[in-house]
């Protein structure tokens, strides 16, 4: 007798729950790609780093962005080379898009400074007290806020041409970290403020679909406060475009 | 006059002809087809040396492009150091950005803080307890390299840039006891410039001192940086 019942309540509960894949009935079903339509173009941001000195060597030698790439990519399985972020997005020809990863970081811009109060017996005019009487210090106040954002961020708007082979690109990347906090003034007037390290590249280039292309370096700040960082290598900055094939 | 005409109607008649066999000659390749307009490759180098040898070296006064070489020889002697590699694809006519930096915020405007004490039958007293930073500006400490490049016609290239090493060494104070200020201390270097280069050739910028803190001030430490641009122009 029990059996039933519970045969019964749980057809009852998986019928209520809502199929995340079931599709409304008035709309239409999925078919092929209207030949014509816009392509999406897929953009592939890497980074690699190398030591300076190496860094320095290769860029002296490269004879092209392929053979740049294929080169750092076996450094890095080599374990000389590493790769230090990997970040993607799609949109289509002519629309900027925008992908991040990473965290929002708010911190205090402005502190108060209101700080004197006389005391309430002299208000009143009552006998005062020298040894309790005397206006209160506060403690630095935060008065107002903003908000960084940080990690990486990749902002691109690509054009295809006629044939769809070549692709210009509008790209700006970005990866910033927040390391450390400098203190300002002294006593209970001592504020904090955030140090960001910011690294950044903002161009504009011509690329080959399918075609890694070098965009430049963006290395972190030569005095880099980051604990796992190794100093004086250099981040070189890649983009592949190409358009999706689904 | 009918030998003439005929003639004529013949010339009519197979100079078109010879026009459209020439259009389909079939050994006859199609045109090369249009290069897409290049990028350009800018490469920023800055190297120190010792003052004494940047100012042998100096004397000397080598083309660029054997300059460059000495400092990447000198580099794999020991005798001088490799402190700067910036790297920036552009097209011609924009502008272009490279920035690692770190971002010192710091205060512009202090404020006192009192503390008013009272006695009996005698005015108050305002002491002063500490200083409370009101105003903020933000400094970025690192390397910037910011270019402009415009390929000429006849494969000149005009190259506009900015680049600058800023390191955050420290404070300074001033004032005394509760009132006493901080205010960062930065060592820049940085040349603003622009010139007609070759393709392919490293270009001299320019040469820099580079300093160190001291205390609250800086002094030189006795290093000349030699900042060089190469512009390579590639096919997509």
């Amino acid at each position: 007798m029990k059996i039933p019942l519970l045969i019964l309540l749980l057809t009852t509960a998986l019928s209520q729950a809502q199929d995340p894949f079931a599709r409304n009935p008035n709309e239409p079903p999925p078919g092929p790609v209207a030949p014509g339509s816009p392509k999406v173009i897929s953009m592939i941001f890497e980074i690699y780093s190398l030591p300076m000195a190496e860094a320095a060597a290769l860029l002296r030698t490269a004879t092209g962005d392929g053979s740049l790439y294929k080169e750092l990519v076996a450094r890095t399985a080599g374990g000389e080379g590493k790769l230090e972020n990997l970040a993607a997005v799609r949109c289509m020809s002519g629309q900027r898009a925008r992908a991040m990863g990473g965290s929002e970081q708010i911190y205090p811009t402005e502190y108060l400074g209101k700080v004197s109060k006389k005391p309430a017996e002299r208000e009143k005019g009552a006998e005062i007290d020298p040894s309790t009487s005397h206006s209160d210090v506060v403690p630095a106040l935060p008065g107002a806020f903003e908000t960084r954002e940080c990690g990486t961020i990749l902002e691109v708007e690509p054009i295809t041409d006629e044939k769809g082979s070549l692709i210009e690109l509008r790209i700006v990347a970005s990866h910033t970290a927040m390391t450390e906090r400098l203190k300002w003034g002294q006593g209970l007037s001592q504020v904090d403020m955030p140090v960001f390290e910011s690294q950044k590249i903002d161009t504009g280039a011509l690329t080959f679909t399918g075609q890694p292309c070098f965009l430049g370096t963006m290395s972190r700040p030569p005095d880099t406060k980051v604990i796992e960082a190794s100093p004086k290598r250099v981040w070189f900055a890649f983009v592949t475009a190409d358009f999706v094939k689904n | 006059m009918i030998a003439a005409m005929t003639l004529k109607t013949l010339l009519m008649i197979v100079l078109p002809l010879g026009q459209v066999f020439a259009q389909v000659d079939p050994f006859k390749g199609d045109p090369a087809p249009a290069l897409p307009p290049p990028n350009l490759l800018t490469r920023y180098e800055a190297f120190s040396m010792e003052l004494k040898q940047a100012a042998d070296l100096q004397r000397e006064s080598p083309p660029d492009a054997l300059l460059y070489e000495q400092m990447v020889a000198a580099v794999a002697r020991g005798n001088a150091a490799q402190e700067s590699l910036m790297v920036l694809r552009s097209r011609s006519g924009i502008k272009a950005v490279t920035d690692s930096s770190r971002e010192i915020i710091y205060p512009t405007e202090y404020m006192p803080v009192f503390r008013k004490d009272f006695t009996a039958g005698k005015p108050p007293v305002s002491t002063v307890t500490s200083l409370l930073g009101t105003a903020f500006e933000t400094r970025g400490a690192g390397d910037r390299l910011e270019i402009e490049v415009i390929l000429g016609d006849a494969g000149g290239i005009h190259l506009r840039t900015v680049v600058s090493h800023v390191k955050f060494l420290g404070t300074s104070r001033y004032g005394q006891g509760a009132s006493e200020a901080e205010v960062p201390l930065f060592s820049v270097q940085s040349i603003n410039t622009a010139a007609m280069i070759k393709a392919g050739v490293p270009f001299l910028l320019g040469k820099t001192n580079s300093r160190e803190a001291a205390g609250e001030v800086t002094k030189p430490d006795g290093r000349i940086w030699f900042s060089f641009a190469t512009v390579d122009i590639t096919q997509p």
